[in-house]
């Protein structure tokens, strides 16, 4: 009967202290700033406390993923910003260009090339005239219509000495004693 | 001995400045007449045209052909003299590669290709007995050549007249003495 009296006791001191307490540090929390308490907060040490393996075998990746919004994140991305702040040459310093060659499959790489897509947007007449094709085919024309015309005419002085070799017998003169061309000329295409 | 030295063993006799033969001139000779002839006709042709197309008058209507043939005589005559004082040869001549000098091997003046062009008819006139000497004459000239003192030479422009390579060979193991010999230049 005593200890039934005495527990019930108990129960409503406690109960009272409880209120008290809730009292208490609802007035203290408000009474407080936040800042001064973070200020006594050694956040070092209680980050030194928190086992972080265990916090994150806690944490579901792809549930978090799934909460995150990634187009309105790019959307709050400043790519401009991003870029500027980017030293490209410093970049380009840093990339072993032959090592990043020797990685491209060039077959692979051609054959998704749309050539005729390329072609159009290049303009091929300048290009060759650039280059000196047209002279090229001018001048090598020129050369084989003139071998041709050349072969003709070797054709034709052929003849000529045929037919000269066959009168010289007709009319038994020596061949030797002909006169082959104008003094002049001779002597300026001789030998 | 190897292919090609084989090949360069028979060098082509040059004949640049050689009076021209008989086959030479008749080919450029065939050549010139072709070449009057077609564009005497394309040009009356193309005449008779614009005068209907104006006059409403046809130039065929020369029934007894005196004014064409008049014309024909005039345009030869302008095309192998203009040819011949500005270039030393009819285009005829230029394509066989063929040139008229002066007889001792100068260039050709306008007088002497004035005179060669009058006295070109002499030559055809008795039968053709006037181009008799281009086969016979020593330099063949023709009479034209002769009144006009002129001769006719190979000439291939830029390039030197040559003969072919075989009948190089022929002739320099037969009659070396009567052509001169010189490899090519490019061997």
């Amino acid at each position: 009967m005593t200890d039934g009296t005495e527990s019930s006791e108990s129960r409503r001191s406690k109960g009272r202290l409880g209120r008290m307490a809730a009292a208490v540090t609802g007035r203290v929390v408000e009474t407080i700033d936040p800042d001064t308490v973070i200020d006594h907060v050694d956040i070092d040490q209680l980050l030194d406390r928190i086992d972080a393996d265990r916090f994150l075998d806690k944490v579901d990746i792809n549930r978090l993923l799934d909460r995150v919004d990634v187009n309105r994140l790019i959307d709050r991305v400043g790519v401009d910003a991003l870029l500027d702040r980017v030293d490209v040459n410093q970049l380009l310093d840093r990339v072993d260009i032959d090592r990043l060659m020797d990685r491209v499959d060039m077959n692979r790489l051609l054959a998704r090339v749309d050539v005729d897509v390329v072609l159009q947007n290049v303009d091929l007449e300048a290009a060759v005239r650039r280059a000196g094709v047209p002279e090229i085919v001018a001048e090598s024309t020129g050369r084989v219509a003139g071998s041709a015309l050349d072969l003709a005419r070797r054709q034709i002085v052929g003849l000529d000495v045929v037919v000269d070799r066959i009168i010289n017998r007709i009319l038994r003169r020596d061949p030797g004693e002909q006169p082959m061309g104008p003094a002049a000329l001779v002597a300026e295409h001789a030998p | 001995m190897s292919h090609s030295d084989a090949w360069h063993a028979v060098p082509r006799l040059r004949v640049t400045g050689h009076y021209a033969g008989v086959v030479s001139r008749a080919a450029s000779a065939a050549l010139d007449v072709a070449i009057i002839l077609g564009s005497f006709t394309a040009g009356l042709a193309g005449l008779d045209l614009l005068s209907r197309m104006v006059f409403g008058a046809s130039l065929a209507r020369d029934e007894a052909g005196v004014l064409s043939t008049v014309a024909l005589a005039l345009w030869a005559f302008l095309y192998v003299y203009l040819s011949m004082a500005i270039a030393g040869r009819t285009l005829g001549k230029g394509i066989v590669g063929l040139r008229v000098v002066a007889a001792d091997g100068s260039t050709l003046s306008g007088r002497r290709a004035l005179i060669r062009t009058l006295c070109l008819p002499l030559s055809a006139l008795p039968a053709g007995a006037g181009f008799v000497g281009i086969i016979v004459q020593r330099e063949h000239r023709a009479l034209h050549d002769l009144l006009a003192g002129t001769a006719v030479v190979y000439d291939w422009g830029g390039r030197v007249a040559e003969l072919p390579g075989p009948l190089s060979d022929f002739l320099a193991r037969k009659a070396g003495a009567e052509y001169s010999s010189r490899p090519p230049a490019d061997g």
